[in-house]
């Protein structure tokens, strides 16, 4: 079953999935009436490099057969990751000019 | 709608006039487990000491010195003790007929387990071997960072077996003053600042209020939580319960001084103000920003949180062993060292303080509740004392 990881298959859609996520994120932001500014990018990018360096992090750990530090890689900086979400969303919600 | 209004209202009240008989049971439980902890404690110590002396040969110089005979040798044995992190550690320690240490071995201790660990993990009780008693003080075991307080009480507790021994057969042992840990430094200067910052945010107003408050959680989640991880855990009023508390200023200070504003005041200054893990809520609560809710059945999960503090306390003051039952997430949330259900706990907790202020606060801290109590008391107290003088 966990073989699935290891196949080329898996990783191209993967690949796909994210550029289709690049691709789509103005027009999410559009749809959720978001004014998105270079700095309000900036910060969601870092947030999604972060949520995806806790995943993949994590997950090469459970690969490695190293269950408790997996654990604590994703409780602690999924902890962050969701901090930091909540946070982003007030922060892409902000808008100055609306005040 | 009306009518389960009512019907809480009605509860609530009903609660309300329970506080009292309860927290009157809740105190004569915990004086009856501290004499019944007492009293096994002292029969288990008894029967070690009784078992030990049968299976081998020894002979009893002096109290808390043997000698140990084996066949081509023999050996002093010296029992001593001291406080460690959350209670006493108690600690034989072997001396060759040439006097110097040949091993320690740990009788019993109550530190927190995930602590005492690393010093098996890190060799520490190795490094006794071979010291010379006079040599002592200058090549004992260094620290383990991450369980000092542990590895000093051992250390301590190792000097003492010195002196006693020195004592016994006569002789001068260099560098032999004990060092005391009741030294003001900054630590308990910081301690005595925040306490004032409180007391100053509840007097000012405005934004310099603001200000305070802000720089006292700051300085809180800094410097008592991430540098020092020192916060009143269970296990420090249980230590503070079982008498082990005469051993550290900072403590001493925190818990006279929480109690003493607890008294006069009626205000919880600790909860409120100084302790580390509530204002790291706080914070995360001004990222989320949380709002002041409650739970659905508020009063019984109040009570579920006295209920679980009075087990845990009760719990401790019968095994003697203050860390026993702590579950407080102090030690998670700053020094990530903790069970993994308490690791758990402590993610959860900071997640749940996106959407609501203070939760773990709210229902679930042990030492809260305990406070809560005092608060309890100090109120029917005056309320009594207001009648009488009526």
């Amino acid at each position: 079953m966990l073989e699935i990881f290891s196949e080329p298959f898996f990783w191209i859609i993967m690949g796909a999935c994210y550029t289709f996520m690049f691709l789509g994120a103005s027009y999410w932001a559009k749809d959720l009436g978001l004014k998105m500014n270079v700095w309000k990018w900036l910060f969601t990018g870092f947030w999604f490099a972060l949520l995806t360096l806790t995943i993949s992090g994590g997950f090469t750990l459970f690969g490695e057969n190293e269950w408790r530090a997996g654990y604590y890689f994703l409780g602690f900086l999924g902890v962050i990751v969701i901090i930091l979400a909540v946070v982003l969303w007030r922060v892409v919600k902000w808008n100055p000019q609306s005040k | 709608m009306e009518s389960r209004k009512v019907e809480s209202t009605k509860q609530i009240s009903i609660l309300r006039r329970l506080e009292w008989p309860i927290a009157i049971i809740a105190i004569v439980g915990i004086l009856i487990a501290w004499f019944a902890g007492d009293s096994l404690d002292r029969k288990r110590t008894d029967q070690l000491v009784i078992s030990f002396m049968q299976n081998h040969d020894v002979e009893l110089l002096a109290q808390d010195i043997c000698m140990l005979n084996k066949e081509d040798s023999s050996n002093y044995l010296v029992f001593s003790e001291s406080v460690g992190y959350s209670g006493k550690v108690k600690v034989l320690t072997t001396y060759s007929s040439g006097l110097s240490i040949e091993k320690i071995d740990i009788v019993s201790h109550s530190e927190t387990y995930s602590y005492f660990q690393r010093l098996n993990e890190n060799d520490f009780f190795d490094g006794f071997t071979g010291i010379e008693v006079q040599n002592f003080e200058s090549e004992k075991p260094d620290a383990i960072t991450g369980a000092t307080k542990s590895t000093d009480a051992i250390n301590k507790a190792v000097s003492v077996s010195n002196l006693k021994l020195a004592e016994h057969l006569n002789f001068y042992l260099k560098n032999s003053e004990q060092t005391s840990s009741f030294i003001f430094g900054f630590k308990e200067a910081l301690l005595l600042i925040l306490f004032g910052l409180g007391i100053l945010f509840r007097i000012l107003k405005g934004n310099i209020a603001k200000l305070i408050k802000w720089l006292s959680v700051i300085t809180s989640v800094v410097f008592l939580g991430f540098l020092w991880n020192n916060s009143l855990s269970l296990a420090k009023i249980n230590t503070f319960l079982l008498g082990f508390w005469f051993d550290d200023l900072f403590y001493l200070i925190m818990i006279l001084a929480t109690l003493l504003i607890l008294i006069i005041s009626g205000r919880n200054y600790y909860c409120n103000g100084i302790c580390p893990f509530g204002n790291l809520q706080d914070l995360v609560s001004l990222l989320g920003n949380a709002k002041e809710k409650k739970l659905i059945l508020h009063q019984w999960w109040k009570w579920l949180q006295r209920s679980l503090a009075w087990i845990a306390i009760i719990l401790a003051l019968l095994f003697r062993n203050p860390g026993l039952t702590d579950f407080t997430v102090f030690s998670a949330a700053f020094d990530f060292t903790a069970s993994d259900i308490i690791m758990g706990l402590t993610a959860l907790m900071l997640l749940m303080s996106l959407f609501f202020k203070r939760f773990w606060c709210s229902y679930l801290c042990p030492v809260g509740a305990s406070l809560d109590l005092i608060t309890l008391f100090r109120t029917k107290t005056r309320s009594l004392w207001k009648r009488e003088q009526s």
